[in-house]
């Protein structure tokens, strides 16, 4: 108990946050492509305020600050001016894959890591607390009132809601905005709560887990975060399996550092057919 | 005497040179079954388009109850009462009957808890007293027959205050009996005191339930008529035939007495749920133009259809198709369009936009379409762009097509000029034998002209040619023989010393 379910909660919070954001944009109607990047600029952003600003708190605060800017670029090519969504997605990972490691060598004399986030106790249960906060109320709103409903429509058959006389674009923008900022949190959650620092790359693929999470929860914020514990899981089998001995053969570390990566494809392949994406997702409006 | 509750006052609509509405003039009365009837390209969309503000109207005057208004979009309309029931349903699939009532209309802030038990009591109370049936509230819209689908929509638009309800094509969707249910809905509507306009093709369906009936041709009223005081026949030659400005005058060459039989059809019979084919017989000599004439839905389009291409309908289609091919018929029943082409057959299909062209394509890559195996255009799997270049420019001087530049997008260009480059395509290499269907739908009235001479022109060098068109004036002035389709039959064939408008009509309408 003790030994799995809180490591599983810790690992899992960066990519509850993440597939939070991703669901409410793509629920919407955009692919959300980019939370790899969001989370990584989020996870030096939520280093760099928390070490300027001697506060934790500060350091999320800012991250997610800094998401919405991104997320409002985002929104800028593919809603306004109808860019192909996955293009400027993956243009926004590369972005944060090049941006990252400049501004750190600029503010901390190195490429690869920023200074500790040393001035304070580990955290606990905040983030924790604040990941299922994210999670309940994103259930919440989705099944009970009518933004999350229209949220839905946006995504499924935005021209019904228009008819409705409820404004598409409105809240596709929000879609698009809020995925900046819940996948830049879920980043500064990496360096500031799973460690104390940024790393090059530290990322590693969690954005895509969060979008398999997503995929594999069927859009729905439930089963999007049992998604999210199952990857959390097989990520902390996977630190835990290295070193191991197999029927006396010793597995390579990089072989076992796929692991997470295996399953994530394994459980895609096979139960990405019975999983349905929203109607228009994609489609500019 | 009441205001009508929606009327066109000269409404005009156009696309460049082509008038898809013009000036439109007719009045709804509140409480009764309005049709509005004409073909496909009659500009009865259009008109709904312009009273929705789906695109503003370039002249003219629309009043709701006697008063002017700009229509600003679907919003705005239902805030008047006015709510439209569309072809494709404004539903989400994924999301339940009442989800898709309440979204827009939550009348709760848009964080708070939605309340779906009041809405849904609501909702039931409004089936019950509307005499409308609706069970299935909490079942996904994608688990919904297509009728229930279209309570839905009916019961959503009466839960949100319409008083007028215009329904796009209702029926084309629907089975026999939903339709029956389709036709109760809409009594009950009018007994509640609700205006219903109704939009199709379809005679039966105006002469069976509306009280009035606007008929529309060519983006012009025809005529508006009580139901009662007209009937199918009068309805079918209004819809379809009405002096045109220009006819044919060239030269019309005789039918050799010895010309062979080029196309021959016996017993033909083709299986589909909306528009069955139960028995034609024809044939086509050379040098003469078989029209096919016909109400939408009677047949005569999937005659054709089944004549371009026989081989998507096999295992659902029977009778013999045979073709001349050198000085035999040859048996084609299983021929696809490829093999046609082979046969010295040259197709212009019916849908322009759906069926002939790439819109987003430019003229030289939509006239290689079709042809990837004619070895002019093609060597080794590579597309001969040159020849398929110098090609084109040809075309584009032998039917005037503008612009005059092969690199242009078909969407920029005129229905007029987009169907030039259909014909010329079809005309390359030389056929034999062509299949023609609406030639001059959505055509600026220059290029009709244009287009009537050159097939003319193929008939007088002796080609055999099957003309569809819902023109039944285009009919009567180039063809020597119409074949009338009615209820999926090809009933007789009319020689050109016969041909009369009033008597066609009839025969279109099902009169013997």
């Amino acid at each position: 108990m003790e030994e799995w379910v809180f490591p599983v909660l810790r690992t899992a919070t960066p990519l509850v946050f993440a597939s939070m954001g991703g669901l409410w944009c793509e629920r919407s109607g955009v692919i959300q492509i980019g939370l790899e990047g969001f989370m990584l600029l989020g996870a030096f952003f939520g280093a760099f305020f928390a070490l300027a600003l001697k506060s934790v708190f500060l350091g999320f605060l800012g991250a997610g600050l800094i998401g919405a800017i991104l997320g409002g670029v985002f929104g800028i090519a593919v809603i306004r001016f109808r860019a192909n969504q996955i293009i400027t997605g993956t243009a926004i990972n590369l972005f944060a894959a090049g941006l990252t490691p400049i501004l750190c060598k600029a503010v901390y004399g190195s490429a690869n890591s920023s200074a500790r986030v040393d001035f304070t106790e580990p955290l606990l249960w905040g983030p924790l607390v604040a990941a299922g906060l994210c999670a309940v109320v994103s259930w919440a709103l989705f099944l009970w009132t009518p933004w999350g409903l229209r949220m839905r429509f946006a995504g499924e058959h935005p021209e019904a809601l228009q008819n409705a006389g409820v404004s598409v674009v409105r809240y596709r923008w929000m879609g698009v905005v809020l995925a900046g900022v819940l996948a830049s949190v879920g980043g500064a959650m990496l360096s500031v709560f799973l460690s104390s620092s940024f790393v090059r790359g530290m990322s590693a693929g969690r954005g895509f887990i969060a979008l398999a999470a997503l995929i594999l929860g069927r859009w729905n914020p439930g089963l999007t975060v049992m998604g999210c514990f199952l990857f959390a899981f097989t990520d902390l089998m996977q630190g835990r399996l290295q070193g191991h001995e197999w029927f006396g053969i010793k597995v390579a570390d990089p072989m076992v550092h796929t692991f997470p990566y295996a399953v994530t494809l394994f459980i895609l392949a096979f139960v990405m057919g019975r999983s349905r994406a929203p109607k228009a997702l994609g489609e500019p409006w | 005497m009441s205001h009508p509750i929606v009327e066109f006052r000269e409404v005009s609509k156009s696309f460049g040179t082509f008038f898809a509405n013009k000036n439109l003039s007719f009045a709804i009365d509140p409480g009764t079954i309005h049709g509005l009837i004409g073909e496909n390209g009659a500009g009865k969309s259009t008109a709904m388009k312009g009273l929705f503000g789906v695109h503003s109207i370039d002249g003219g005057q629309i009043f709701i109850r006697g008063k002017a208004v700009v229509p600003q979009g679907p919003k705005h309309m239902m805030g008047l009462g006015v709510g439209m029931v569309h072809q494709h349903f404004m539903l989400a699939g994924s999301e339940t009957a009442l989800d898709n009532v309440i979204v827009g209309e939550e009348h709760v802030g848009l964080f708070q808890k939605i309340r779906r038990g009041k809405v849904l009591a609501e909702l039931q109370a409004l089936s019950a007293q509307s005499g409308i049936p609706f069970q299935a509230w909490n079942t996904r819209v994608q688990d919904l027959s297509v009728g229930d689908q279209q309570r839905l929509e009916i019961l959503k638009l009466l839960y949100r205050g319409s008083d007028v309800f215009i329904l796009d094509e209702p029926t084309a969707v629907l089975t026999p009996q939903e339709i029956n249910d389709l036709f109760a809905t809409l009594k009950r509507l009018k007994s509640a005191g609700k205006t219903v306009v109704l939009i199709t093709h379809k005679l039966k369906e105006i002469t069976e339930v509306t009280d009035a009936v606007t008929v529309l041709r060519r983006g012009e009223v025809v005529t508006t008529l009580r139901t009662s005081e007209t009937n199918a026949s009068a309805l079918a030659k209004t819809m379809v035939g009405r002096a045109v400005s220009f006819t044919y005058s060239g030269p019309r060459t005789d039918v050799a007495p010895d010309a062979k039989v080029c196309v021959e059809v016996k017993n033909l019979r083709v299986d589909d749920p909306f528009d069955r084919v139960k028995s034609a017989s024809f044939f086509v000599k050379s040098g003469e133009i078989l029209g096919f004439a016909g109400v939408a839905g009677n047949g005569q389009s999937q005659t054709f259809k089944y004549l371009s291409n026989p081989s998507a309908f096999r295992g659902r289609s029977s009778g013999d198709y045979k073709t001349l091919e050198g000085a035999a018929l040859k048996d084609q029943t299983h021929a696809d369009p490829e093999q046609l082409r082979h046969s010295k057959i040259g197709i212009a299909p019916e849908d322009r936009h759906h069926e002939a062209l790439v819109l987003d394509f430019n003229m030289n890559e939509n006239f290689f379409l079709g042809q990837q195996s004619d070895a002019r255009y093609q060597k080794y799997g590579m597309i001969q762009k040159s020849s398929v270049r110098e090609a084109v420019v040809r075309a584009i001087h032998e039917f005037d097509i503008r612009p005059k530049a092969p690199e242009h997008p078909l969407k920029k260009m005129s229905g007029g000029n987009q169907q030039k480059l259909v014909m010329a395509r079809t005309l390359d290499p030389a056929p034999e034998i062509l299949y023609i269907a609406q030639p001059t739908r959505g055509v600026d009235v220059g290029s009709i002209e244009r287009i009537h001479a050159e097939i003319m022109k193929l008939r007088n060098e002796g080609k055999a040619i099957i003309l569809l068109s819902s023109e039944l004036e285009e009919l009567m002035d180039l063809c020597d023989r119409i074949a009338v389709f009615f209820d999926g039959t090809l009933m007789d064939t009319v020689h050109r010393p016969d041909f009369d408008l009033w008597t066609l009509g009839q025969r279109l309408g099902g009169s013997q």
